[in-house]
């Protein structure tokens, strides 16, 4: 019997990055979740237990940073792990202890896809 | 689970700014985008039937593989593939092996149909990543766009597909029926690059052109270039002032003379050409222009310094039995790489593919002399005729950079006389050296004399000289006195064509 597809959420407010991204993600067999912004991937983590959160740093209404923070502060979600994207993102921004990747954009799908399994098969670890 | 380091970071943030750039392999197309098409972005080229877009794409498809990549060429409302390869399977660049073995060929227009610009969008992820595609070409987008609900969803289609082709680092071609006219279309701006094919008419002669008109992140040349297609497949001629700009280093000015083979002609100059210098010829028809180029030629080839004729009028043939009955024996110079004739009839090609051509030869045998047979051969050949003097000037400076010592010949509209004419405005004063050949009647007589009407950087003989063509080719007279009684009794024969009495000092 295989297993259940993970279910992923993909947050991100530059709509052709979060449908392509979820595209990809979806072809692999992953169960796809999208939100535009940290506000509405709250109330998508409300929906169903997510395996991952893959979030753009910036957004309006709630950013990246304030995502992983609602995350640690919320015991449903504090152990999901998160994949920071982004363009402008610079190394001297502290990152929150949930968020265990990061990528630049323009995303390279490879490279993502295998981080993503690296993640899973680390938190299905013993 | 381990967090990135910041180490990591910035390494991943300089990748991804980082532009790699795919070769397209296609003679000229890489010096036109500067280096090829870059990774990952999407192109679209757009043409009306019959400019070579099906071509292009195809050899896109072969020439990347070729290199090593994995390409797929997904058709929606095209012609079927083996009426398609029916078609190229003559053209060099074609290669069966390739088919199913690194190039697929995808029929995409039934998801198309069904399952709308979501459906395409979705058989384009899967070619891509199953047959791990690094180039993608998508001929005739034409009709994602009638199936398009709006124009919105054709943008939001176009701004996706950019997105996958980046996420994939898959560069993906879109060929579409249509012009630059009508181009306020979604993919138009959407898309990292914009590129034109054309087919333009001059009076009687048709042009295919390539022009690049969008191509974001890369300088590349403007303006409409040369396009050709025959059976090597497609190949692009950019302008030849945009590709010899003379960013190269220039050569030093030598001191270095060379022997022109005519031994009195050598003394007038003070020794011989200078290298790396270009001269002109002028002369009215059959003033000796050619055999004095052929000398030069001949010289040069005795010396163990490859040249090159690149004439437009006379055969191979033609040009060695004119230089065997003179003495010069060109054919031997051909077996031993010393000579070679390039024979370009002016009417089949434009400037620029003319000029790369004679690069090409110049390159081949490593020639040190040129001579060019005529001028007029490429004020023929441009489409545009205030271009010639342009492009010349651009030519004549690579050649000085690579020092080769160039011999141009023009004709001039008159035999002889103050107001023979340049046909190209403004040429005469690109060449270093201009000699004039003239000839006129004395009595029954027919008599040559040349002068050399600059030599610059350089003294050289002012006075004119009686020439004759023996069967030893050019002879000089070793003094002016038999020009001076040339130019004494020249009777009606020049001054029919010529309004002023000449001096019989210089010209």
């Amino acid at each position: 019997m295989s297993e259940a597809p993970h279910n992923v959420l993909v947050v991100d407010d530059e709509f052709a990055s979060l449908e392509v991204l979820a595209l990809l993600l979806t072809g692999e067999g992953f169960r796809l979740f999208t939100a535009g912004d940290g506000q509405e991937a709250l109330e998508r983590l409300s929906e169903a237990p997510m395996a991952l959160v893959i979030t753009d740093y910036k957004m309006p209404r709630m950013d990246g940073s304030e995502l992983c923070s609602r995350m640690l502060a919320d015991p449903r979600f504090e152990k999901i792990p998160v994949i920071f994207t982004s363009a402008t993102y610079r190394q001297d921004v502290p990152r929150a202890k949930n968020v265990v990747g990061f990528f630049s954009k323009p995303l390279l799908f490879k490279d993502v896809l295998k981080t993503v399994h690296q993640i899973l098969k680390s938190a299905r670890a013993p | 689970m381990t967090h990135t380091t910041h180490q990591q970071s910035k390494a991943q943030s300089e990748d991804a700014w980082s532009v790699e750039r795919t070769k397209t392999g296609i003679t000229g197309l890489d010096a036109l985008l500067r280096g090829g098409m870059v990774r990952g972005a999407i192109y679209l080229v757009m043409g009306r039937p019959g400019t070579g877009k099906t071509t292009l794409g195809n050899q896109l498809c072969f020439e990347h593989v070729k290199q090593g990549g994995r390409a797929a060429y997904m058709t929606l409302l095209a012609e079927s593939h083996a009426a398609m390869l029916k078609n190229l399977h003559t053209m060099r660049f074609f290669d069966e092996s390739l088919i199913n073995n690194g190039l697929s060929y995808v029929g995409a227009y039934r998801a198309l149909r069904d399952e709308k610009l979501r459906g395409l969008l979705d058989m384009v992820r899967r070619v891509i990543l199953d047959e791990k595609a690094s180039l993608l070409v998508i001929d005739g987008i034409s009709p994602a766009r009638a199936l398009a609900e709006n124009d919105v969803a054709l943008k939001e289609f176009v701004v996706e597909l950019q997105m996958l082709s980046a996420m994939t680092n898959c560069t993906t071609v879109l060929l579409a029926n249509m012009t630059a006219a009508d181009a306020n279309d979604p993919e138009h701006t959407m898309v990292d690059g914009l590129i034109e094919l054309a087919l333009e008419q001059h009076r009687r002669r048709t042009l295919r052109t390539i022009e690049v008109l969008k191509f974001r992140g890369t300088r590349h040349m403007l303006g409409r270039h040369e396009l050709d297609i025959d059976e090597a497949g497609v190949s692009v001629h950019p302008r030849i002032e945009d590709l010899l700009d003379g960013s190269g280093k220039p050569a030093p000015a030598s001191d270095d003379r060379l022997p022109t083979g005519i031994r009195q002609l050598d003394l007038m100059l003070r020794g011989g050409l200078l290298r790396g210098t270009s001269s002109m010829a002028l002369g009215f028809s059959g003033s000796g222009k050619t055999t004095l180029g052929l000398h030069f030629l001949n010289a040069g080839a005795e010396a163990g310094e490859a040249g090159v004729l690149f004439g437009f009028y006379e055969s191979p043939d033609r040009t060695f039995q004119s230089g065997e009955r003179v003495g010069l024996q060109l054919r031997q110079h051909v077996e031993r790489g010393k000579f070679s004739h390039v024979w370009q009839p002016s009417y089949e090609f434009g400037l620029d593919r003319l000029g790369a051509r004679l690069v090409a030869e110049i390159e081949r045998i490593g020639a040190k002399r040129l001579v060019i047979d005529s001028l007029d051969g490429f004020r023929q050949a441009a489409f545009d005729p205030t271009r010639t003097i342009r492009f010349m000037t651009a030519l004549l400076g690579e050649l000085r950079a690579r020092e080769i010592t160039t011999i141009m010949i023009d004709e001039t509209m008159k035999p002889s006389g103050p107001e023979m004419e340049v046909r190209v405005d403004g040429i005469s004063a690109l060449v270093e050296n201009l000699f004039l050949l003239e000839y006129m009647t004395v009595g029954p007589r027919m008599r040559r004399l040349i002068s050399i009407v600059k030599q610059r950087a350089s003294a050289h003989e002012t006075t004119a000289r009686e020439f004759f063509l023996t069967g030893r080719g050019i002879e000089v007279a070793p003094d002016a006195a038999s020009a001076a009684e040339v130019v004494a009794h020249t009777d009606d024969f020049s001054t029919r064509h010529n309004d002023k009495p000449r001096s019989p000092e210089g010209v």
